[in-house]
Order: C-alpha cells, then structure tokens, then sequence
C-alpha cells in the first residue's frame, strides 16, 4: 500500500518539475524514489495486511509480484536515457504515465475487491494508450494507440459486466465473499454466476494478450515507440497474469471443472498461435510481440494448475520473462539507434563489433527459448512439473512443442550476430554504461538460473 | 569429490578463457587445463579401483537452494566414457593449427563443451543429466556456426532444431516416469529402476527415448543431419562430435533403454534391429563411392556407431560389453581418422580424394600411422575394435543368427571402403596436391602418441576394461 502512495507521489513531483520545465532532476527523482517504494513494498513481507475492508491486500503473493513490477520498472528506466537521447523536452508526460500505470500494476496484484482489479486495469490501461501514442508525429505509433484503445476498451466493457453479472449473482464484490458463495453453491450454479465468470475472464485474456484475443498485440507492440514497448510486454503482461491468476485462485478454485477447459484451450491455442506466428517474423520487434503471446500461454498453464505452489513457479516464470525481454529489447534499441531498422538483418555481425550487447541478447534469447542451464529452463521445467503434478500432461507436451518451435526464431538472431558479417562502415556506438546495464542483466539470468528454487518456494 | 572436480575445473578454465585475458596463450592455456583434467581422471580411475562397490558417487541435496538435488555417480561405464573424453579433449585442442588463428573463444567452448559432457556420464539425476545433455549441445553449436565452412549456418541450425526437438522428446519421456515414481517424486536414476512400468507404458516411453537418442548417435533414418555438420564443422568441432558426442545416445541407450524398457528391449528388438542394421549396410555403401573424404568418415562413422547400438540392443551380456567397449574404440579411432585428414587437409588444401595420390612415398612416417588407424577402423585382430565388434557380433549371435550374419559381412564393407580409400590416397601416382607433401613435425606426430598407444592397449590387453564394465552391466 505504501508503495502504491510512494510511486503516486514521485509522479506527481515528476509533473511539477516537468511543468517547471526542468529536466535534469527527473530521472533521479525516479532513481530515488522506486527503489524507496520497492523497500516499502517489501517491508509488508510477511504480514498479510488487509486495508479498507479487503479492497486491497498486501500478502506475500503481492508483495512478490509488486517486487518484480516495480523492479521491472526500473530497468525501463535505467535504459530511458539512451532511447530519449535525442528528445530536447523533458519528458516529464511520459515518465510520469510510466509511474501511474506502474501504480495501476501495483493495485491489480493485490486486489481484494473486484472494483479494485478494475480501477487498477484502468489505471494500467489507460497510461500505456496513451503511452503507446506517445511518439506524436509517428502514423504507426498514433495507429498503435488507436488500436490499443478501441479493442482495450471494448475488453473493458466485458470485463466490467462480467463483473456485474458476478455481483448479481453472488451479492459481493469481495473475492472471500465470492468464494463463499461459490462453495455453497456449487451443485446448482447459477448462469448467471457462469456467464459473468466467462466474460471478466475473456476480459483478463485480452489484457494479457492471449489467444483468440491476442489480435491487437502485435500491432500495437510494433507500432509503440520501443521503450513503451518493454514496459508493456513486461509490466503489463506479468501484472495482468498476476491479477488472472489471484481471482482465480481465491474465488473460484473450489468450481475448476466450470473453467478449466476453456483456460486449457486458450492455452494451447495461445501457445501455438503465438510461436508460430513468430516462426515468419522477419521483423524482430514484431517476432517479440508473438514470442510474448506464446509466454502468455506458458503463465496460463501456471492457473490452470492452480495451486499454492503454482504461484512461486509464476513468480520465477514471471521474472525469467520480464529480465530475458528487458535485456534483448535493451540491445534492439541500440542495434535500431545505428541502423534504423528493427529486421533481423540489422543484427548482421553484432558479435564482431559489439560482443557485450551480442553476448547479453544470446544469453536473453536461450533463456526465453528455455535452454539449461538458464532461468528460462528453470522457469519452464518448474512450470511443466506443477502442470503435470496435476495430470496436465498432454498440455505439456503442446508447450513443449511449442518450445522446440521458438528455438528456431529464438536462434535466428542469434545466428545473425556470430554467423553473419557486418555491414560496412557500421559502428554501433554504445556508452560504457548501457553495456554494463545491458551485461548485469544478462548476468541475472544466469545467476537466477542457478537458485530458482528460492523463488518458487518464496509464496 | 573428485567427480566435483572433475566437472569444475573445465567450466572454471572455460570462464577463464572466455574473458580473453590469455590472449595469444589460450591455447597453451587450454592445453595445460585439459591435461591436468586428464590426469584427474586418472586419480579417480585408481579411486574407483579400490572402491568396494566399483562405483564413486557424490549426493549433495541441495533442494531447499538451488532445486536440485546433485546425485553424480561414477561406475564402470561412466569412468570409460569420462577417460575417453579426458584423453581425447587434450588432443583436440592440440591439434588446432597456429595458422588457423582461433581465438580465446575457442579453446573456451571446447573446455565448456568436455565440462558438459563429463556432466552427462556422470549425471545420475534426470534433471541434471538432461541439463548437461541440452549444455553440450551449445557449444558445439557455435563452433560449428561460427568457425565452420560454407553453408554454415543453414547446418548449423539443422543441427540445433533436429538434436532439440529429440530432447525435447526425451524431457517429456522423463516428466512422464517422474509421474510414476512413487511420492515425493524423485528424479534419481534409482527411483526410475525400480520402476516396474507395465508394457504398454513402456512402448511410448521407450520410443520417445529411442528417437531423442538415435538423433544424437545418429541412426538410420535419423541421421540426415550428420554429414552435413561433420562436413562443415571445422575438424575439431568434427572430432568432438562423432568423438564424443554421439557416445552420448548410445551411453543413453545404455542408461535408460536397457533398464527401464527392458521388456520393449528384449520384445521389440525384431522390429528395430534390422532397421538399424540396415542403416548399417546404407553408410557402408554410401562410403565406398564417397568422393569427399571428411563425408566418407561422416558415413563410416554413421556405420560404426550403427553397430554399436546393434550390440548394446542385443540385451545380453556379450553384446553390452561389446558395445560400451567399442564406443571407447571408436572414439579414439574416429578421432584419429579425423587426425590423419586434418593433416592432409592442411597440406594439400583439398579433401577431394580423387585430387590426392601418392602421399605414402614422400611421407612415410604419416602413411604407417595412417595404416594403423585405418586398420583399426576395419577391426583387424590386435587393435582395438577387433576386440569389441567381436563382442558384439557374438552378442548379435545370441539373439538371432541370421541378423549375425549380416552384421558380420558389413566389417567387409568396411574394408572394402577403408582400404579402397587408402589406396587411392597413399599410393599411386602423385598429383599436383601431393607434389610438396612434407612428413610429420615432431609436434605432429606426438597428437598421434596417445591415439596409436590406446589402439594397441584395448587391442591387446582388453580385459582390463571389461573388468570395469562387469559390475555395472550386471
């Protein structure tokens, strides 16, 4: 809770000093202030506060997943200045839409309330429409905005009247309300209880960007300036799964045979579709759009074997994504800066003139591929196992045919760095200090490979 | 504990090596690594031969940390496989000429590449097995892609896709039996033996494994990957794969196969035994008329290692030892094979071998060890694989005669295409390539040393290694 007031008062401070026209304090300020805001987050370790009347809940599943957002968030941050070099104003609009939706995110992986998950989706929504329009004179990023808008919004209307049909059915828009309800009725389920539980979750599907309501994504992923990007693919995909995956789990886990097998059909379908749509993308910033489809199907497979356990593997899922994603994109907007390109060819040679950033996108792209010994693998095998546990097993092996799939374009940048010679006269510059933050990423997901068990047993 | 060191010290120098700090000594560094990594094997084979149960084994629970639990277990046949990879590494990185100007990254991956591979002889949980078994495959990868010849990345690729998608069934085939492994679920190698899985379990299992591992040796009709990257691998990533790597799928075989599914073993071996064997007879065949010489020792290879597993499916005793015998063997060989083309290579620019002629006139000392290894390769009596295709035809002999009998007439065409090959290289009349054909340096011929030395202990003394094995095949 301290953490949502924190980050809500740095962005605020944030806009004053942008209205002042001053832009060197902003990024310190952001510096001082989420790490601030990640220690309070943590400082409810542990305590399971309930603040007004269950609205919001600060257990150890929030706080875990608020660690990882606002984490996340920071390394957005970190390589802010690089992307926004050439930018004269301060900026101040853009990060402080960062930090609201950031709070947005904050809000929907504690959740007590419904109307709570709601205004957090808001929240969260409407900061990265505006964000992903947020390169003004671009007609691709205008058109992403656009789309983002009218499909989110129109997710929205299912989601807030499934959740209306919930109220009318049960009486409560408290989850612990909820699951009583559900328990005492589970012989004679009403439909309408069905009908609102299927719309808040083809609501939920379309905010992570799940099949069959994954179209907007790949376009707008493309057309969102690249920063924005990021911050999507990963903040709002991991805060999206995370609220998914708590209103399953304290609402309606007693009625799994009602939802189970449709979550298992988007989940395959998510699976497929996103790793085989991204097998033809010779554009790699549109080949990450689809490769983060395919890693929404892996988290739903976490829900549908849903169990306590269940969420310490998405947490480590979670943070194998979010690190892996953050590192390759990190190198895509140094490798765009140079050659102004986003296809793959504009990797050609990275390993001859830059090794760092080639050496740090081919640890980030085996380790979303799943290969040990990286997190990735880790997160993968930890997931296939709780799944399994649970007799899931013919949806492993889609996931693990998926896999095999996303190695091929997982490795064709890879290939296109070591194999293929630069172009010539290109020099892609970078300054000693994005090559370090670029290196301690890489460097993350090797370490977490090595201790994922201290995440999954962590909730 | 040594088993830790064992695996350690390779990662160690590989990291080393990868920050570039040697600079123009990686080699020498990398050397000196993997001869103090060989002598380590040494000290644990004398370690294992006063062990009461012949086996070494490590087990550090490590679950709470790192979500593993570390079981590495050193008995008869993983000492034989790791000997054979601590003896071979050495000589491969030797073997890289000064000219050649590899650089730090190299020698790293190869020294990360044998840390991977003693991982997987020695891995004795599923989990850790199956992470170096994908580990090994990296490397390897970028050896093949980054330093390799025309069309590299094409192969290279082939290579990666077709190994992982056999792995990947593998992983399924492993999460499977964890299923079934009594609660709380283990991943040990004991866990799985003492599984009792009832037939029908065991046909799908086995055939996810089977295809993972006849991928990886590789068998007919899984092999279209392996001319190719032999072909296009510069000749050291060439050594450490049919060297080494592929002993992994049959090292599999032995592991898995024939304990787990050893009712599809003994049952099924009529359906998929002539398939293999007739894989056998093809990468003969295909070798007598091969132009190119790498390729011929791509399809010979292909032949051998056919045998093999035709020895280890066999399911008895005779055939067993045999095989794990000669996956020793034909390590050594091949990668001696592998020796005498980089030499010819390096002088002649060419491996056509319709280009070359006449070599054994100028180069007499490089024709004798020549001679050697090709007659090793054809099983002649005192070498080394005599001793194990023996085994393993007599193994083949216990199950069905007639299947014997082919197999017996394959060593034939193994001749045939051996010394067919031999001839038109060594003798004749010079060509152009061969005009200025200089012997052996001293430097040169000491990579062969350890080669010919192995040829004739395991030929002549072969007991020794079959006394290691005895425990473990039991």
């Amino acid at each position: 809770m301290y953490a949502i007031i924190t980050i809500s008062i740095v962005a605020l401070i944030v806009l004053f000093f942008g209205a002042l026209q001053k832009k060197k304090p902003l990024l310190p300020i952001i510096f001082v202030g989420l790490p601030i805001a990640f220690i309070l987050n943590l400082l409810e370790w542990n305590k399971s506060i309930h603040y007004y009347n269950e609205m919001y809940i600060a257990d150890n599943f929030s706080v875990a997943f608020n660690g990882v957002l606002i984490f996340t968030t920071l390394l957005v941050f970190i390589f802010a200045p690089v992307y926004y070099k050439p930018v004269k104003r301060p900026l101040e609009d853009v990060y402080a839409l960062i930090l609201f939706a950031l709070v947005g995110a904050v809000t929907m992986t504690g959740f007590g309330n419904l109307l709570m998950l709601f205004v957090g989706i808001e929240t969260l929504s409407l900061s990265l429409y505006i964000l992903a329009g947020s390169k003004k004179h671009d007609p691709n990023s205008n058109e992403a905005a656009m789309k983002y808008f009218l499909t989110g919004s129109f997710a929205s209307g299912f989601l807030l009247f499934g959740i209306a049909l919930l109220y009318g059915a049960s009486g409560s828009m408290n989850l612990e309300e909820i699951r009583q309800y559900v328990m005492l009725h589970q012989q004679n389920m009403p439909g309408m209880l069905s009908i609102g539980l299927l719309l808040v979750a083809i609501g939920m599907t379309f905010k992570i960007g799940a099949a069959p309501f994954h179209f907007w994504a790949p376009d707008v992923y493309e057309g969102s300036p690249t920063l924005i990007t990021t911050f999507m693919a990963t903040v709002g995909k991991v805060a999206a799964i995370a609220a998914f995956f708590r209103l399953m789990n304290s609402s309606f886990a007693e009625i799994e045979s009602v939802w189970k097998i449709t979550l298992t059909i988007f989940a395959i379908a998510t699976i497929l579709i996103g790793n085989l749509s991204a097998f033809f993308q010779d554009n790699v910033k549109r080949m990450f759009a689809y490769s983060g489809i395919a890693h929404a199907g892996y988290m739903l497979i976490a829900i549908i074997s849903l169990k306590q356990e269940a969420a310490g593997v998405l947490l480590l899922y979670s943070m194998s994504y979010t690190i892996a994603t953050i590192t390759a994109f990190a190198v895509l907007i140094l490798v765009r800066e140079e050659t102004g390109s986003f296809s793959i060819k504009a990797f050609n040679g990275l390993a001859k003139t830059n090794p760092t950033e080639a050496f740090a996108m081919t640890i980030a792209m085996l380790s979303l591929a799943g290969i040990p010994p990286l997190v990735g693998f880790a997160a993968k095998y930890n997931l296939f196992i709780s799944a399994i546990e649970q007799g899931n097993l013919p949806l492993v092996i889609v996931a693990i045919i998926g896999s095999m799939i996303s190695v091929y374009f997982y490795i064709r940048p890879v290939i296109a760095m070591y194999v293929n010679s630069p172009s010539e006269g290109l020099v892609i510059e970078s300054s000693s200090n994005y090559k370090k933050q670029i290196f301690v990423a890489a460097f993350l997901l090797i370490i977490l490979g090595l201790f994922p068990a201290v995440f999954v047993n962590l909730i | 504990m040594i088993i830790v060191l064992l695996i350690i010290l390779p990662l160690l120098a590989s990291l080393l090596l990868f920050t570039g700090k040697f600079g123009k000594q990686s080699k020498t560094f990398a050397l000196v690594a993997s001869l103090v990594i060989f002598v380590l094997s040494l000290v644990a084979g004398f370690d294992f031969a006063f062990a009461v149960d012949k086996t070494l084994s490590l087990d550090l629970n490590l679950e709470k940390l790192l979500d593993i639990h570390i079981i590495l277990k050193l008995d008869g046949i993983s000492l034989i496989m790791v000997a054979l990879t601590t003896l071979l590494v050495p000589i491969i990185i030797a073997s890289t000429d000064k000219k050649e100007n590899r650089t730090h990254n190299f020698y790293a991956l190869i020294l990360l590449m044998q840390m991977a591979l003693i991982g997987v002889f020695t891995a004795s949980e599923m989990i850790l097995f199956y992470i170096f078994w994908e580990l090994a495959l990296i490397p390897i990868f970028f050896i093949t892609a980054i330093w390799g010849g025309e069309n590299r990345k094409k192969i290279s690729v082939k290579f990666l896709i077709y190994t992982l998608v056999g792995s990947f069934a593998m992983l399924i085939a492993i999460l499977y039996l964890y299923t079934l492994t009594p609660a709380p679920h283990s991943f040990s190698f004991e866990s799985f033996y003492q599984l009792q899985l009832p037939y029908s379990v065991q046909v799908p299992v086995f055939l996810a494994f089977f295809f993972a591992f006849a991928i990886k040796i590789p068998l007919f009709p899984f092999h279209s990957w392996q001319a190719d990257t032999y072909n296009v691998s510069p000749v050291q990533g060439s050594m450490l794969l049919a060297g080494i790597m592929l002993k992994m799928g049959l090292y599999g075989i032995v592991r898995f196969l024939l304990p787990i599914c050893s009712d599809v073993v003994a049952g099924g071996s009529l359906i998929f035994l002539p398939l293999i064997l007739f894989g056998v007879i093809y990468g003969a065949v295909i070798a007598i008329n091969q132009p190119n010489l790498k390729k011929l020792i791509a399809f010979a290879s292909l032949s051998h290692v056919g045998i093999i597993a035709l020895g280890l499916l066999s399911n008895n005793k005779y055939g067993i030892e045999g095989g794990i015998l000669q996956m020793f063997s034909h390590g050594v060989n091949v990668v001696g094979f592998f020796l005498c083309y980089y030499m010819i290579v390096k002088r002649t620019k060419t491996d056509k071998i319709s280009d070359l002629g006449g070599i054994a006139s100028v180069a007499p000392r490089f024709a004798t060890l020549f001679l050697i290894i090709v007659l090793a390769n054809v099983a002649l009596p005192l070498t080394n694989s005599f001793v194990g295709e023996f085994l393993i035809l007599l193994g083949v002999y216990q199950f069905n005669p007639i299947l014997a009998i082919i197999a017996g007439l394959t060593i034939i065409l193994g001749a045939v295409y051996m010394l067919k090959m031999y001839q038109k290289i060594m003798y004749g009349n010079k060509s152009e390539a061969t005009e200025k054909f200089t012997d052996l340096t001293t430097g040169e011929f000491m990579l062969f040393v350890p080669i010919i030395v192995s040829i004739f202990v395991v030929g002549i003394y072969p007991s020794f290694v079959l006394q290691m094995l005895e425990v473990a095949v039991k």
